[in-house]
């Protein structure tokens, strides 16, 4: 944490009543990631929850991984210190892309990512007191070999009796953060079935789902299938079959959680490309 | 937006490629007969499975330079499991199958003497770098455990423990699933957990 950048709000604080500004950290370079916190709001307000998102962002040739980081490899663990009256959700994480590394598959980011996650403010927050939030983000950056990272990130934000304004200069960046979130699924019936050593996903468009070439599953769970292992598409009278290999773990649950993503998208071209939607799904015989 | 649609298509061509190829991995059941298979030693010396039937054997793949290895080497956790189990009967393989040139990758000689530094009580250090051995039993990371019962049978693979992480506190906290199966079985007890996901780095083959 800057000190300085405390020193300073509490003295705005103590001759303006106020903070206007928040302030933060500088952004931590550790095993080729620049991780940083940011905030979707300049100031927030009791009974209000706003966003925040962990900004990690990869030299060239460097991957973090994804919540299952698939055959090899280590998921980003986040450990937040918040005060009282503070409550953060579950992290909302992008959706993966495959990484092929040398003959594994895993799953994970290149590039520039935001893990989303969600602050709730209680209402008995005192206006007027900034409140610090602390986060030690761990992670994994591979390239050929692979590196733990870690950093201690930290955030001030003033509390005020107004609506929170949006941080202009990351607005943008949120925007683009978002639209990497698989979304709620609107347009299919999707079902899944045990059939032994597949699990066999059942897809049924409804009239504003667009035509699929090729999709892909990806489970949260690290057991579940054989991450290397190609998913059939086929289509069939009502819709589409995808088969999954499952993993020699197998483990005997019911719960199918994760990802389905396909490059056409599952609401075709029309309203923006979405490529990526979540699944939540019982598995039936 | 075209950036995104940009990334979508290598990637879709990454998936063509890596998934459309031969499976890489042999798939070596639990409860089937371990395959056999001869490698040499630091030393020079040829070690077959089969050498060791009437043992429980435990294979452990092996790379110094991950972080995930380091984190039990570190410890001295690999080596005390090592040590315990060998003066228990068990024999104790360790293998590197990091391929030429790559991470982990070093000479018998150089091989020997980072093994000495850390007081490894394996009963061989197998040198594996074409990745044959690696590929027919599906070591996709490093640690990877595998082990055998003394009929030759395959009756663990997986992870070393219960806390995939590289932080060396988490070694104290964690099952571990050498020293779960190696107890249960030689208590003839029922093995509990015996398939899990191993994490590691993954094998530089």
């Amino acid at each position: 944490m800057n000190s300085k950048n405390i020193f300073l709000c509490l003295l705005f604080f103590a001759v303006s009543g106020g903070c206007a500004e928040k302030v933060w950290a500088a952004p931590v370079l550790s095993a080729h990631v620049e991780a940083d916190l940011i905030s979707e709001v300049t100031s927030i307000q009791p009974g209000h929850s706003f966003w925040l998102a962990v900004r990690l962002k990869m030299e060239e040739g460097w991957h973090t991984y994804w919540k299952n980081p698939g055959d090899s490899g280590l998921p980003p663990k986040l450990t937040w210190t918040l005060p009282e009256g503070l409550s953060v959700g579950n992290v909302l994480w992008p959706f993966p892309r495959l990484l092929d590394e040398a003959q594994l598959v895993t799953y994970g980011f290149e590039g520039t990512v935001l893990l989303f996650v969600e602050v709730n403010v209680d209402e008995s927050v005192p206006v007027g007191i900034p409140k610090e939030i602390g986060l030690n983000a761990k992670w994994l950056s591979c390239r050929e070999m692979c590196v733990p990272g870690m950093a201690d990130l930290s955030l001030v934000l003033s509390v005020e009796n107004q609506v929170p304004a949006k941080d202009v200069s990351v607005e943008q960046e949120f925007l683009e953060g978002r639209a990497q979130l698989p979304r709620e699924n609107a347009s299919w019936d999707i079902k899944v079935r045990d059939r032994g050593k597949q699990l066999l996903f059942l897809l049924i468009p409804s009239s504003d789902a667009g035509a699929l070439k090729s999709a892909y599953f990806f489970p949260e769970r690290n057991d579940l299938i054989d991450h290397a292992a190609n998913q059939e598409l086929k289509k069939t009278k009502t819709g589409y079959e995808l088969a999954v290999k499952k993993s020699q773990v197998n483990p005997g649950i019911k719960e199918i959680n994760g990802v389905l993503f396909s490059e056409e998208g599952w609401q075709g071209r029309k309203e923006g490309l979405i490529p990526a939607i979540t699944a939540n799904l019982i598995l039936t015989k | 937006m075209r950036q995104h649609l940009f990334g979508f298509v290598v990637f879709v061509g990454i998936l063509s490629t890596v998934l459309i190829g031969q499976t890489v991995y042999g798939d070596v059941a639990n409860g089937e007969p371990a395959l056999e298979f001869t490698l040499p030693d630091i030393s020079g010396a040829p070690h077959s499975l089969s050498d060791y039937k009437g043992s429980y054997v435990v294979l452990e793949w092996f790379n110094y330079d991950c972080p995930f290895v380091r984190k039990h080497y570190d410890s001295a956790n690999m080596q005390k499991l090592q040590e315990e189990y060998t003066q228990k009967g068990v024999v104790w393989l360790s293998l590197n199958s990091s391929a030429p040139g790559k991470q982990g990758n070093y000479s018998a000689e150089e091989m020997g003497r980072l093994s000495s530094e850390r007081g490894v009580h394996a009963t061989a250090i197998l040198l594996d770098p074409a990745g044959t051995v690696g590929k027919l039993y599906g070591a996709q990371t490093t640690p990877h455990i595998f082990i055998i019962d003394p009929n030759g049978v395959l009756i663990y693979q997986g992870a070393i423990d219960d806390v995939p992480s590289t932080d060396i506190a988490d070694v104290a906290k964690a099952k571990n699933y050498v020293r779960s199966t190696l107890d249960a079985a030689m208590a003839g007890a029922q093995i509990e957990v015996a398939v899990t996901k191993s994490y590691g780095c993954s094998v530089k083959y």
